[in-house]
């Protein structure tokens, strides 16, 4: 069983997949259960370049699941004001 | 280490050096321990006993990098408490290359007087008659100054909205390409300087008195290894260079803080369209500019250049709070039409901020619908014509909101809130609350603890550990704005290493030792000045609390409204 998720990087996140479409983003196929961890990790994107993370527009947290046919929203950290 | 006194009563300028009170010290620290030692709290803020007072940050001259920040004080129009508004480009550096720790605007010329300061490369000032310069847009003006004065000087000026004496008039400076697009927008400096008399201040960029460091080799160790932090840092040296603060559309709305539609929700649909990564491919696509250097030192170019279709400029720079304020917040997602209500407000002298806010309340109380940015763009228009409606938007939401009688306007001391709604990110709400600045963002901006790591390393919707972050930061924002390093380039001193290379500066510009302890006795000497300001003008406790609306009404599409209670507020500061 897998799940099917698609990615949308913003910022400069998208250098860390390979032609990368910031209109439709990409398509990832993951094992059942998989989280927002094992995305991240899958993608290849180092954790500390990571900071708000969506699925289905809600903010998630690392160990949260990802649903079947997510859409998971992927943002780099802030700073300054 | 002298200061420019300006009597805009007696017309004369004289230099004075720099007394003992105020020595070691620049930008916040100065503008608002001056004002409150030297204003009476009570007085009409556009009255002859207000001062103005322009200092360069501490480090403003130095060798360090993003340090050329202008901190702006007087008693505001817009708040009726103190104020301090700043602002980069050229001047800073350009004033403390001069010796210059600050210039003083007191009294008042005669009623439709208008005058230019001019200071020059061995920085020596005069007061000039500018009557042909009046009731120019600041774009027309900066041309006519360069036009006498050459065009290596900056210029630090107000439009229209500031000749009116208008409350949410900005005073607007001068970028590295001489356009007075960087704006000290907030507290409504504008009009203090309009009601002064005064029209602009040319300064020479040519000036090499800047004040001797005491260690310089020590300090440029320092400022060294800050500078490689800065440009090590991915937001620093990687997102902000690509996007500007335009980065945080995206992030911000997706976290239901952006507050859309003068706050009725959290997340605006239209928000891809006005995103920092369709910003920059528009620009890309359209032969603009990312990747600009707005001020002086900088190495992180936050800033860029917004073209129209056909290639021609129309702003600079289109930055976050902008893009919020006359897109999301008045419901508009036409790019173009917020780079026009930019750079509109840029050219007559306003904040984009409470201008963006105050259409909004116009929309929201029924004036015009939502999403309609002609009628926008007329009523920022109006303020120049000097209508009667244009003098309620040039005066900020709450005017609007008095004028219609419509309750829900989204201010804090008189003045609007930023792009970050407090309900959906709690320590802002801590922040607008408790600032002795009012709405102010950047006054205690706890947006990465609540939204990094995943979701936050605090609860953003819970009020635990909420006013002790907000706490914190306003004091350390107190010493940064100070000292005068670029909000941006705080990457530079995010870590343990880093704050320390600001303490070893501090030490080897003054000669003496600088501990942590100094650093927070710094900002603590700021928010105590300005508190104790405050409260002599008549602020309460009370006046420590949010407009009900954020209480009572949940933020879709989370739902949530502010649970910091009033009294844990009233205690987020015991001075
Ligand atoms: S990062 Fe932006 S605001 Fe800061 S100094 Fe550079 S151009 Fe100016």
């Amino acid at each position: 069983m897998t799940v099917q998720i698609t990615v949308k990087l913003y910022g400069t996140l998208d250098r860390w997949v390979a032609g990368y479409n910031p209109d439709s983003g990409c398509g990832v196929h993951l094992a059942a259960q998989s989280t927002v961890a094992d995305l991240i990790d899958h993608l290849g994107i180092p954790p500390r370049s990571v900071g708000l993370v969506s699925v289905n527009g809600r903010a998630a947290k690392k160990a949260d699941a990802l649903p079947d046919r997510a859409l998971v929203k992927v943002f780099h950290p802030i700073f300054g004001g | 280490m002298k200061f420019v006194r300006v009597d805009m009563s007696a017309k004369t300028v004289k230099d004075q050096t720099v007394p003992d009170a105020y020595r070691g010290i620049g930008g916040r620290a100065l503008t608002s321990s001056y004002i409150n030692d030297h204003v009476p709290a009570t007085c009409d803020p556009l009255g002859p006993d207000n001062v103005l007072i322009f200092a360069p940050g501490y480090f403003s001259g130095t060798p360090l990098v993003n340090t050329s920040r202008l901190s702006v004080g007087a008693k505001s129009p817009l708040t009726g408490g103190i104020k301090e508004s700043n602002v980069g480009g050229t001047v800073a550096a350009a004033l403390a290359n001069l010796g210059i720790t600050a210039i003083i605007v007191e009294g008042r010329a005669p009623v439709d007087g208008c005058w230019v300061l001019s200071i020059d490369e061995q920085g020596r000032a005069a007061l000039l008659d500018a009557a042909d310069c009046k009731g120019l847009r600041t774009y027309a003006l900066v041309e006519k100054l360069k036009s006498i004065h050459g065009d290596h000087s900056s210029v630090t000026c107000i439009g229209p909205a500031g000749e009116f004496q208008l409350a949410a008039a900005s005073i607007q400076t001068t970028d590295l390409d001489g356009r007075p697009c960087r704006a000290a927008g907030r507290g409504g400096l504008g009009a203090v300087m309009g009601a002064k008399g005064l029209k602009a201040i040319i300064v020479s960029r040519s000036g090499k008195l800047a004040d001797p460091l005491a260690a310089p080799d020590a300090f440029k160790d320092a400022a060294k290894a800050y500078a490689k932090a800065v440009k090590a840092d991915e937001f620093s040296g990687e997102i902000l260079p690509a996007l500007g603060s335009a980065c945080l559309v995206a992030p911000i709305n997706e976290a239901g803080a952006l507050p859309t539609r003068n706050a009725r929700e959290g997340q605006f649909e239209g928000a891809e369209k006005i995103s920092g990564e369709t910003m920059a491919r528009i620009i890309r696509e359209r032969g603009g500019k990312n990747t600009h250097k707005g001020c002086a030192q900088c190495i992180i170019d936050c800033s860029n250049e917004f073209v129209d279709p056909a290639g021609r400029y129309v702003t600079s720079s289109l930055e976050y709070e902008t893009i919020w304020s006359m897109g999301a917040m008045i419901g508009n997602s036409d790019l173009d039409a917020i780079a026009r209500l930019d750079f509109l407000c840029d050219d007559i002298g306003l904040d984009t901020i409470s201008t963006g806010v105050a259409v909004a309340v116009a929309m929201d109380a029924g004036y015009k619908p939502f999403g309609d940015a002609a009628a926008a763009i007329a009523m920022v228009e109006e303020v120049a014509a000097g209508s009667v409606f244009g003098k309620l938007i040039g005066n900020g939401p709450a005017a609007v909101g008095r004028h219609f009688n419509h309750h829900r306007v989204p201010v804090m001391k008189g003045q609007s809130m930023a792009a970050y709604d407090p309900r959906a990110i709690q320590g802002m709400a801590v922040t607008y609350a408790t600032s002795p600045m009012g709405g102010d963002h950047t006054a205690g901006w706890v947006v990465d603890q609540n939204l990094e790591a995943f979701g936050g390393t605090l609860d953003r919707f819970s009020a635990e550990g909420q006013v002790e972050a907000s706490r914190a930061t306003q004091l350390h924002m107190a010493a940064v704005d100070s000292v005068g390093i670029c909000d941006f380039a705080q990457t530079g001193l995010a870590s343990p290493e880093g704050i320390a290379n600001v303490y070893r500066m501090m030490a080897a510009k003054s000669g003496n030792p600088f501990s942590e302890k100094a650093w927070q006795e710094l900002g603590l000497r700021v928010l105590r000045a300005e508190r104790a300001f405050n409260r002599r003008a008549g602020f309460t406790p009370a006046d420590d609390h949010l407009p009900r609306m954020f209480y009572e009404e949940p933020l879709p599409p989370y739902n949530k409204v502010v649970v910091v209670s009033d009294a844990a507020m009233e205690k987020t500061f015991d001075f």
